[in-house]
């Protein structure tokens, strides 16, 4: 399968596919922002999701797929930066929602924090609210009480974030499962009680005008005057946290292509196995608690200076809930999945506004239904292949000695 | 008023609100002993018995019954059954599907469910959105022992939520239903052999636990004067850490938890410096201390992992 | 002289659970670079010792000693990383994971994981990447050639045997002194059970620094390759020496040999 797979896909023909798969990808998402009415929209998603589901059961078409963009990798990753230039010209004249798809980004940086912690480690996190708060009120108070420039209060909000964490350092490590779910909600609850209710950080009222972007002079409140055509000020928003994501998702890529990945997986399926293979459970548990968590900071502090205004009830329990949801909707432990779920579990309920009563009920049945009939979520968890990672000389060494001495064995 | 009849005085505060909050914690240690489950949809069952027995109570005054105690069994018994039969049809339409499924699974679930209980609430009863006034329908009075202050209704409340207690007392240890309950906790798997019908068992697991949990929305209701549809998240989360204080599994131990968490509440606001508001977060840090020291609750058994 | 040849030696060896005492004041030497036998009743205390060998289980009394080193305190971590491995009786693979990864982290301890070069150093992780790689095939095909071509595929699509096969490797793959393996050979039809005993003494052929302790039930296995056996009863050690003498003890006869009735 493979083989001819690798043979078909690799002459330019190879590049087409790689290139044409790229844009139907693409214009399937824009497709969810440009659609106007509901029913067409419900529509598409329903054909998209059953074409994933298909793909996935069809693993020819996959490995060739796959063999393709490994071998245009160049073409592919070019093609793919090209494409993801376009929304803001895509939407240049519905603001809201390019706004909506800078939420949706901003989310995949958060749960692909939190996807280390649950998916990648199976270590639950209810808090995830909360400790976008902490990266949130870190940056909107750094910049209005002390000036600092942006670069510096994202960063230090991201930094915070994680050194809050370590709050939460002992239970985390202390307990686990049903336990630990129910420390980081109570934790969850009392850091909205408290931000409700200490003075420094604006208690109900929360914390306003917190100064938009603005790095060495270039300030993200002008629109982008391109000449032939104007974008939005939110497009320079849209390119910075896409940039992010990027890093973010390279991060998290390759610690799943690493031996962290394979680490970190054992401990979330078999901690005895783990241990007994020399794991150092708790050292790793707290990285990925702490790093994950600088993620969602990050995501958090770069919130409060895209809406300016921020208060408790942007972090109650319901975003905690929401950001779980995408990680196992999406996919656990699969950076895509986590693309993906991100933009489906934001912006669909912001389209879904013409069902606007009911879409919390449709919400909360979908994520039963989906748990129930789809478990492993959108984009299911794959095996590692170390294929980019062997050294070719080495391996094409190793197979066929490998098959000759099973050879013998068996005669 | 002494400092020790303001302790009496905030006590008896506390034990009302702490038998609500035991009264759902019930529910989460009667799954988890059957099940092995956390029911985070569970709070919100609390919630629905509230607005099922505004249900009943507009069904009472259609039958013409007057603000009496014929009207308040009426919503009593109408809205433990009505929650009950909720309870059962979402378990097993949505849990059971997933009972084999990883912990995080069946945690969301429930969860979900929880949404949709709530949102079915705010969308189907009138004016959903808005808090509800609950009928006074408890006599009103009082009478003081030196300075403190109690009110009848304090001791209704406090009588019918011993009550509920020992009935549920007696079920799980008196009847056939209850050992049958009892086995499954045990070990499923020889209970099943040993012919306990699984499925009727889980039944009445939710029946107990969602019936329970009516009567504690009920008592809510009755005792603030108003529900609202919302409020049964945090008595999810209260009634969860409630049974784990007592130790999960242990029906006792739930009570002993949820009543302890109340006064925690009550006497810390009053106690400490910190306001009102933030005694919920003196509670949680106790919780999560005692997740630190005694994950195992007071009352539970340490278990030893198995290899 | 004597101290140095035996590699791991229990003294008093103890655990309690509550009121039961599940293992009692077991001393054994286990003879460096041999195979062992260790034989019991179901029940009778075998796999709580290996638990607590591999420390998973604290002993309440007593201590044991790898390498001459006291190591009754340590964690399971810190005594995998001195080198004892061990399998499971229901073998414990991550389902989820290829077969090659569940043989990787059998080398954890002598991997890099410091997350900056996970992150940014690719060209090392590579050249570790394929060193472990050709390692983790070479284990398989010593065990089962199929696997090696299904390295990619999930644990959880193997057979229970090939599924305990790949646990060896894993433990193999921690180079270790000592391997434990708890009844290797559970579920195994007798063909099967004949090719696990060759694979056994190949690893024992291969590395020149290795010693083996061997739970069984199947006697015609600890008859076969072990020189030394241990048999325990209620947590006690009632007899040992070679499977000839221990076969003919009277007390093992009636405690554990009469009831099978096998020899």
């Amino acid at each position: 399968m493979t083989e001819i797979g690798k043979h078909k896909l690799s002459g330019p023909l190879g590049v087409l596919a790689v290139l044409l798969l790229e844009a139907v990808l693409f214009f399937a998402v824009m497709a969810i922002f440009l659609i106007e009415g509901g029913w067409v929209l419900i529509a598409e998603i329903v054909v998209g999701v059953a074409i994933l589901i298909l793909l996935n059961r069809i693993p020819g078409i996959k490995t060739g797929l796959k063999a393709a963009f490994t071998a245009h990798k160049t073409i592919a990753i070019i093609g793919a930066l090209v494409l993801l230039l376009l929304p803001p010209f895509l939407l240049v004249k519905s603001a809201y929602w390019l706004f909506v798809l800078i939420n949706a980004v901003m989310f995949i940086i958060a749960c692909l924090g939190l996807n280390l912690q649950l998916g990648s480690t199976g270590m639950m996190n209810l808090a995830g609210a909360a400790f976008m708060a902490f990266g949130a009120y870190t940056a909107g108070l750094l910049s209005l009480n002390a000036g600092w420039p942006s670069w510096a209060t994202l960063l230090a909000g991201m930094l915070v974030t994680g050194l809050f964490s370590i709050i939460l350092f002992i239970p985390v490590l202390k307990t686990k499962g049903h336990y630990l779910a129910l420390v980081t909600i109570a934790f969850q609850f009392m850091v909205v009680i408290l931000v409700e209710n200490v003075e420094f950080t604006g208690g109900p009222q929360g914390l306003k005008n917190i100064p938009y972007l603005t790095f060495f002079g270039y300030s993200f409140n002008e629109a982008i005057n391109l000449g032939f055509i104007t974008l939005h000020k939110y497009a320079n928003y849209y390119y910075f946290v896409l940039l992010l994501a990027i890093v973010v998702a390279l991060v998290c890529y390759r610690i799943y292509r690493s031996w962290v990945g394979v680490t970190v997986a054992t401990i979330r399926d078999d901690e005895v196995a783990a241990r007994t293979n020399g794991v150092r459970i708790n050292y790793w548990k707290l990285v990925i608690f702490v790093l994950g968590n600088c993620f969602i900071g990050l995501s958090g502090a770069f919130f409060a200076h895209l809406i300016g205004f921020i208060s408790p009830p942007n972090f109650v329990f319901d975003r905690s809930l929401v950001m779980v949801s995408i990680v196992i909707l999406g996919g656990m432990d699969n950076v895509f999945g986590i693309i993906l779920g991100s933009i489906l579990l934001i912006t669909l309920p912001e389209k879904l506004r013409f069902i606007q009563e009911y879409r919390f009920l449709i919400y909360g049945l979908l994520l039963i239904i989906m748990l129930i009939f789809k478990p492993k979520g959108l984009i299911p968890f794959v095996p590692r292949d170390y294929k980019d990672l062997l050294t070719k000389a080495k391996s094409k060494l190793t197979a066929p000695a490998a098959k000759n001495a099973g050879g013998e064995q068996n005669g | 008023m002494s400092g020790f009849e303001m302790i009496i005085q905030q006590s008896i505060n506390g034990l009302m609100l702490g038998m609500m909050y035991a009264l759902v914690a019930v529910g989460f240690t009667l799954y988890f002993g059957v099940l092995d489950l956390i029911n985070f949809g569970h709070g919100d069952f609390f919630m629905l018995g509230g607005f099922m027995a505004l249900v009943m109570y507009m069904l009472g005054e259609v039958l013409g019954l007057g603000d009496n105690i014929f009207m308040l069994i009426l919503m009593f018994i109408g809205s433990m059954l009505l929650t009950a039969v909720v309870a059962i049809g979402t378990a097993r339409l949505a849990i059971k599907p997933v009972m084999k499924a990883p912990m995080i699974i069946s945690l969301l679930v429930t969860l979900g469910l929880g949404i949709a209980v709530r949102e079915s609430v705010r969308l189907l009863y009138p004016l959903g959105a808005n808090p509800q006034f609950f009928p006074t329908l408890l006599p009103q009075g009082d009478f003081t022992i030196g300075n403190v202050f109690i009110r009848y209704e304090n001791l209704i409340i406090l009588a019918i939520g011993i009550l509920t207690i020992l009935v549920v007392y007696y079920i799980i240890n008196r009847t056939k239903m209850g050992s049958a309950i009892r086995a499954v906790a045990q070990d499923d798997e020889a209970a099943k052999m040993m012919g306990v019908n699984f499925n009727r068992t889980i039944d009445m697991t939710f029946l107990i636990g969602a019936a329970v949990a009516a009567i504690a929305g009920i008592l809510f209701g009755l005792y603030y004067g108003r529900i609202q549809f919302n409020m049964g998240a945090i008595m999810g989360v209260i009634g969860f850490s409630a049974s784990v204080i007592g130790g999960l599994g242990n029906v006792f131990g739930a009570i002993v938890g949820g009543i302890l968490f109340g006064l925690m509440e009550t006497l810390a606001a009053a106690a400490l410096p910190i306001g009102s508001e933030n005694k919920r977060v003196f509670a949680f840090l106790v919780v999560i201390l005692f997740l630190i020291f005694r994950p195992n609750g007071i009352l539970g058994e340490k278990t030893s992992e198995r290899v | 002289m004597v101290e140095n040849n035996n590699i791991l030696e229990t003294k008093g060896l103890t655990i309690q659970f509550g009121g039961l005492v599940a293992v009692d004041h077991i001393d054994m030497q286990i003879k460096r670079n041999s195979i062992m036998g260790l034989i019991g009743p179901n029940g009778s205390g075998k796999t709580t010792i290996f638990n607590m060998l591999t420390g998973l289980y604290v002993p309440t009394g007593g201590d044991f000693l790898f390498e001459g080193e006291s190591m009754a305190k340590k964690t399971a971590t810190q005594i995998a990383r001195k080198g004892i491995a061990r399998t499971f009786q229901a073998s414990r693979l991550c389902l989820d994971l290829s077969i090659l990864d569940n043989v990787f982290i059998g080398m954890h301890s002598k991997q890099n994981h410091w997350l900056g070069s996970a992150v940014f150093n690719r060209k090392a992780l590579s050249a570790e990447v394929t060193q472990a790689h050709e390692k983790a095939l070479y284990l398989l095909n010593t065990f089962n050639p199929e696997l090696v071509e299904k390295s990619g595929r999930p644990a959880g699509s193997l057979a229970q045997i090939d599924r305990r096969r790949v646990e060896i490797c894993r433990a193999m793959a921690m180079e270790p002194k000592l391997l434990l393996l708890d009844e290797p050979s559970a579920g195994m039809i007798p063909e099967e059970i004949a090719t696990l005993m060759e694979d056994i003494q190949k690893i024992k052929s291969e590395s020149k620094d290795i010693t083996i302790v061997i739970v069984e039930h199947v006697m015609a296995v600890i008859k076969m390759i072990t020189e030394h056996v241990f048999v325990i009863n209620f947590g006690k050690k009632i007899a040992e020496g070679s499977y000839a003498e221990v076969s003919k003890d009277p007390e093992v006869i009636s405690a554990y040999l009469g009831k099978h009735g096998a020899v």
